[in-house]
């Protein structure tokens, strides 16, 4: 079994299931990105309410390319909803072994 | 009239201008999406400029400033904030307006949306202060 099919088989085990657009569902892992900044955790106050905006590190499996997806691509995990912030493909010795990126939140769960 | 009705009555006046957009009172307590869903102009005291009109009067004259400031979500694009300040224009000139002015387009990364920021002078009589009373 090639790297990536290993790394995809642990994200099986490791990660939930995500899907993009409404599409077939894969599995991922999707966490917070805890950024050092205390004000990372402070809502913002802006004209319209607060907000507090959320980071996530994204880690697909190799054959979900996500840099084909456009910037309205919307993933979906646990009910919540993401856009992608940064995608980018993670490679070794001529193969894809996964995809990464950054996620940022666009609506909870009611 | 005092601040707290000139920004409800604006409010109200362009709520019913502004269909398919949602008017507030800026800087609500409310937790919002982290991305704006609805196009939305948030209403403010921007400022005054009154003269008594008599020495035993707590009535004042001049001007006073408003701030209707247009949020559009990027999906909308950015021409939405144009055609919105239009609308705004058409629903003050039924007033004493003495200036409107507009500051150029920009993108509210943490909202996601563009913003166009207004703000209209108007003259008349003016009360300083909160609620009115009477």
């Amino acid at each position: 079994m090639d790297r990536g099919n290993i790394i995809k088989q642990q994200l099986k085990k490791s990660g939930g299931a995500v899907c993009v657009n409404g599409g077939e569902a894969f599995y991922a892992v999707v966490t917070h990105l805890w950024r050092r900044k205390s004000s990372s955790f402070e809502s913002i106050a802006t004209e319209l309410g607060l907000v507090n905006p959320k980071y996530y590190l994204y880690i697909g499996p190799y054959d979900v390319d996500i840099n084909e997806f456009d910037e309205n691509a919307v993933l979906t995990f646990d009910g919540d909803t993401f856009e992608f912030k940064v995608k980018d493909r993670v490679a070794a010795g001529g193969s894809v072994l996964y995809y990464t990126g950054i996620l940022r939140k666009t609506g909870e769960a009611e | 009239m005092t601040t707290e009705n000139l920004i409800d009555g604006i409010v109200s006046l362009l709520g019913n201008a502004l269909e398919g957009v949602e008017v507030i009172r800026a800087y609500p307590e409310r937790q919002i999406q982290p991305r704006l869903v609805q196009k939305t102009v948030a209403v403010g005291f921007d400022g005054t400029e009154l003269s008594s009109s008599s020495l035993d009067s707590s009535e004042r004259s001049g001007e006073y400033r408003v701030f209707a400031d247009i949020f559009v979500p990027a999906s909308f694009g950015s021409g939405e904030t144009a055609e919105i300040f239009n609308r705004i224009c058409d629903a003050y000139s039924a007033f004493n307006i003495l200036s409107l002015s507009a500051e150029r387009i920009s993108f509210d990364s943490v909202l996601s949306a563009y913003v166009l920021k207004t703000s209209a002078t108007f003259g008349g009589e003016y009360e300083i202060g909160g609620a009115d009373d009477e």
